[in-house]
């Protein structure tokens, strides 16, 4: 993507912050940069210089279950109308966010700088989390039988 | 001796005090004359483990690849088992891991283990805190194992639920840990062990029972990071400064308390103001500022610019690094009288001990500090020296180690 101008790079909690941007900023040296980080992070000095903008999200760890920040950030970001919206990791919350931001790509860059596309839509991102919610909540519900069926004797000590 | 290290979650830069205690003792064995190796699992999966920076590490290191679906129980066991029989190591040191530890002490049961135990995993399935509803839990895994087992799959609900977890529960997941046969494998790992190196007396008491070969390790600092600044007087109208350094925003660390001690103070001083490292503005009153993470760099400057630090931790924490810190700079510190914080500061010698969640007792020790500016900067010198004598990482191996590994074939 030769024409990705706005990039928007989005904060979770990691060890990888500064390698995400590095990341970005090598893959597209002239675009740039947002990043979207909880209130109170510390910004690291080393990347101000490739940063153009810094925004303080008022949510201190991103919950899905704090709605209207959610959607207030959610609304904000699509109004800036990246091109490309980065995060740190692939997980169905962040593919919907992707999804719902309104950028034209998404990517997620992995914790030793592999870079890899996310799809934008939003169906599929819906599908997924869905999908794992399902599994998850059977493979919940089978473990919670087992522990309550296969009782452990305590060991003398 | 040929001293091979085992760790799952190892990074470095470090994510956590564990590994920085981890890269410190083997730093330290090697200057002790030992060959060293650490072999370390990594995931581009798993932010948790295993991200070196490259030529970072001052000692050999062997990183062990997995990817979320190669990693399970087996498949470390076999790659470990290889990595390390390779080397043909003298003993093993095994370092951090979660619910993989027994599988681990299997697989390389044909050598003298020291299991290093950073938290309460072997009593604490849930978390490792032991550390329930606002209160420290009284239960323990290894004589309530089904309670424990039930809070354990409770705890990680959230993360199953959503088919998406730590480091903790993939393991908890991996090891098959809530299988009766998990426990029976915990209790003879403990007992397989050659050694169980814990940091605190509490620790001890909980796993003595299944292991009597224990020794108690603190943690340290690297002393010569630390620059020594001799608390100095205040002018007249400044305020003296009080700071809670460290996770500040997790409720086991005691926030709660200090707040509570803060408008205690406020009632009858105003010459005071209380830093907390965490990012929530919304906590911010007349007399208690909000300061945001720091960073390493900047932390040393805020210790620097402090009168006094206060560690209210409510669970029983294993070690307390941030005291050592503080006091490494010279700062007096009040701490609650807890696992290892009760440890490092010596009652009137080098801070002061407080019940925790008493924030009354809290109140009236920071009140003393702030009253008494030659008691403080005495407490803060004599914390220097303790930092310098008993917690600097070269001191600590030294001390430790050849009576540890001195134990070997015996």
């Amino acid at each position: 993507m030769s024409d990705v101008r706005q990039i928007c790079v989005f904060y979770s909690q990691g060890p990888h912050f500064e390698r995400t941007v590095r990341c970005i900023k090598e893959r597209h040296p002239s675009a740039a940069v947002t990043t979207i980080v909880p209130k109170g992070y510390p910004f690291p000095e080393t990347l101000r210089s490739d940063v153009q903008e810094i925004i303080e999200t008022k949510l201190i760890h991103y919950s899905i279950q704090d709605v209207g920040s959610s959607l207030r950030l959610v609304r904000n970001i699509r109004r800036a109308r990246f091109d490309l919206f980065v995060t740190m990791f692939d997980s169905p919350q962040l593919r919907l966010l992707a999804a719902l931001t309104g950028a034209r790509a998404a990517a997620w860059v992995r914790v030793d700088g592999g870079y890899f596309e996310i799809p934008t839509s939003f169906l599929a991102a819906l599908f997924c989390a869905v999908f794992r919610g399902l599994v998850g909540r059977a493979t919940y519900a089978l473990l919670w039988v087992i522990i309550r069926c296969l009782p452990v004797r305590a060991a003398k000590s | 001796m040929r001293i091979a290290f085992v760790d799952l979650l190892f990074s470095w830069p470090p994510h956590g005090g564990g590994c920085a205690d981890v890269y410190y003792t083997v730093l330290g064995l090697q200057r002790l004359g030992h060959e060293v190796h650490l072999f370390y699992a990594s995931s581009a999966d798993r932010w948790e483990r295993g991200h070196v920076e490259s030529g970072s590490l001052p000692f050999p290191s062997t990183r062990l690849d997995f990817t979320a679906r190669s990693f399970t129980a087996l498949h470390v066991q076999e790659r470990f088992r290889s990595a390390v029989s390779a080397w043909t190591p003298d003993v093993v040191f095994l370092a951090e891991a979660f619910f993989l530890r027994p599988h681990l002490v299997e697989a390389l049961e044909r050598y003298p283990i020291f299991s290093r135990y950073y938290a309460y995993d072997a009593s604490c399935p849930r978390d490792f805190r032991r550390y329930l509803n606002d209160a420290r839990c009284p239960l323990d895994y290894l004589k309530t194992p089904n309670q424990c087992r039930r809070c354990a799959l409770n705890g990680q609900k959230r993360e199953i639920m959503n088919w998406q977890w730590s480091a903790w529960t993939e393991e908890f997941l991996t090891a098959r840990a809530f299988l009766p046969g998990y426990y029976d494998r915990l209790i003879r790992s403990l007992a397989k062990s050659h050694t169980l190196i814990v940091y605190n007396e509490v620790q001890a008491e909980l796993w003595r029972p299944y292991n009597s070969q224990i020794h108690i390790v603190p943690g340290g600092v690297d002393i010569s990071e630390f620059t020594h600044l001799p608390l100095q007087p205040k002018e007249s109208n400044a305020r003296k400064t009080i700071l809670m350094a460290g996770r500040a925003e997790d409720p086991v660390k005691g926030l709660s308390t200090l707040q509570r001690a803060t408008a205690r103070l406020a009632q009858t001083r105003s010459d005071f103001e209380v830093w907390v490292t965490v990012p929530d503005h919304r906590l911010n009153t007349e007399h208690l500022k909000a300061v945001g993470w720091q960073d390493h760099a900047h932390m040393m400057r805020l210790y620097e610019g402090v009168d006094i630090c206060v560690v209210p931790s409510l669970w029983e924490e294993p070690f307390g690094i941030v005291a050592v810190e503080a006091m490494a700079v010279g700062r007096p510190v009040v701490a609650s009288r807890v696992g290892g914080l009760q440890m490092i500061v010596r009652e009137g010698e080098t801070g002061l001990l407080f019940e925790p969640d008493d924030d009354e007792m809290l109140a009236q020790h920071l009140s003393t500090l702030l009253d008494d500016f030659d008691l403080g900067r005495r407490m803060g010198d004599a914390g220097r020296k303790r930092a310098e004598t008993e917690y600097d990482w070269q001191r600590i191996i030294e001390r430790h180690y050849p009576v540890i590994l001195g134990g070997v074939g015996k």
